[in-house]
């Protein structure tokens, strides 16, 4: 435990003495996967497929407010969606207004949510999401978890029926534009775990506010019991076909992930080193203000081990027991 | 001489004005009531249009069937239960808006007190000096 927390307090001292390179590394990586991900999931035009603009896109976004990288997605995939069907656009379309009505009047400051929850469903580990929002954010933060669910399962469709989509010829565009929006509305699968996700986050964010011992930890537990419990009961009543080992493997390593979280307490212990500048009648002041640290880390001991101090040992006694005679 | 525990103070007011002070005083800048007044009507504008929009969308989806349809259809029955719907996501998404905001507009106001209160405390220890 005690390594676990000096652990802590190194990539505390870390971040905080190099923050102005950290943050934009981190979101250049972010940006970079996230572009490489829409890029080998959907792919459609080849135009913006090259690494070269991936790289150009993610080095924007790492000096940029992560709004930026919110936009460039968006871009990304209506481009995409647009190589592959005109009706898959304006699909898309319709869930970017849901978002655009919903996150951005009701929680606007949660673009990382927003960001990660399609990233998190391809990883197989989207339960994290709800635990995470629920223990670090406001009961505001449902509405970017529901609506990178909603992104998530309409890019999910358009993978999905790539080649009807593409190639239907037959029918007229209303027609595919139709199927798309009533197969989409009609995915029983994302309004369940909408809903589970929705509920998830602010059971976790009831608990993890109560004033008991290991609140979080509890949030945790109570949440991905929840969770899990609110998937399988969708199922049963709606039939959406849910993985039962993934739900719950998926949920039992998000609760891992939730505690590791919780641990490192990422976004709100991690105090910035903050830069700031102001004047009183004598003086001007530029202040640099560093987080302490809280755990004390062990200082190293080298210790010599030789042959040489046996050596002189024997010689000392020897030399002793001359002395003495 | 520096007086450290001023620049302790100082610097934790200049970090939060150059933040969130800035949102937080043009939020408490408005009476509660405009405030939220106005983001209802932001609300209301928001709404409407999309559910212009998702209407639009609808009757282009269906346009056939509406066409055919419409001189047996009882007009006066399906606007009322267009209106209904559109009631019922205004009155949603008007609480969702006004619940928001009253806790925005709450935390803005806290956040600006406490503020107040370390400018005060400032002032009295400058008289003191």
């Amino acid at each position: 435990m005690r390594n676990l927390l000096e652990m802590k307090e190194y990539i505390k001292g870390f971040y905080a003495k190099y923050e102005e390179f950290v943050v934009p590394v981190l979101k250049f990586l972010l940006g970079f996967i996230l572009f490489l991900t829409i890029n080998g999931r959907l792919g459609y035009m080849n135009k913006i497929n090259s690494p070269v603009i991936v790289v150009v896109a993610a080095l924007l976004c790492s000096f940029m407010p992560l709004g930026v990288m919110v936009f460039l997605c968006a871009v990304f995939l209506l481009l995409h969606a647009y190589a592959l069907s005109l009706e898959c656009m304006a699909a898309l379309l319709i869930a970017y207004l849901f978002v655009g009505v919903f996150y951005f009047r009701f929680s606007p400051k949660n673009h990382l949510l927003l960001l990660l929850s399609p990233l998190l469903f391809i990883l197989k580990i989207p339960y994290v999401l709800p635990l995470a929002a629920g223990l670090f954010g406001t009961p505001a933060t449902a509405v970017p978890v529901i609506c990178g669910v909603v992104i998530y399962y309409v890019l999910a469709y358009m993978t999905g029926n790539a080649n009807a989509l593409g190639a239907g010829e037959s029918d007229s565009a209303l027609q595919r534009f139709k199927d798309v929006t009533t197969g989409v509305t009609g995915n029983r699968e994302m309004i369940i775990v909408a809903v589970a996700f929705a509920i998830t986050v602010l059971l976790v964010y009831a608990i993890r506010r109560m004033s008991i011992n290991y609140s979080r930890a509890t949030a945790i537990l109570v949440g991905t019991l929840a969770d899990i419990v609110i998937l399988l009961v969708g199922d049963l009543m709606y039939d959406a076909n849910f993985s039962i080992p993934a739900v719950i493997f998926g949920s039992i390593a998000a609760a891992l992930l939730a505690l590791i979280m919780q641990f490192f307490h990422f976004t709100l212990d991690y105090a910035r080193t903050e830069k700031v500048q102001f004047e009183d009648d004598e003086y001007y002041y530029y202040v640099k203000a560093v987080p302490k640290m809280a755990v004390a880390v062990p200082e190293k001991r080298v210790k010599k081990i030789t042959t040489q101090r046996a050596g002189e040992g024997t010689r000392r006694s020897h030399s002793k027991g001359k002395s003495r005679k | 001489m520096v007086n450290e525990e001023k620049v302790l103070r100082m610097t934790k007011m200049a970090s939060y004005e150059a933040k969130e002070g800035k949102k937080d005083k043009a939020v408490a800048g408005y009476f509660r009531g405009d405030y939220i007044g106005m983001q209802m009507i932001i609300s209301f504008l928001v709404i409407t249009v999309a559910f212009l929009v998702v209407f639009g969308i609808y009757l282009c989806l269906n346009f056939e069937t509406v066409m055919a349809g419409i001189y047996s259809m009882d007009l006066a029955a399906a606007g009322k239960k267009l209106l209904v719907i559109y009631l019922v996501a205004l009155a949603v998404y008007l609480v969702m808006t006004y619940v928001v905001y009253l806790i925005r507009y709450a935390k803005a106001k806290k956040h600006l007190r406490v503020f107040l209160e370390y400018l005060n405390c400032l002032e009295d220890t400058e008289e003191e000096v």
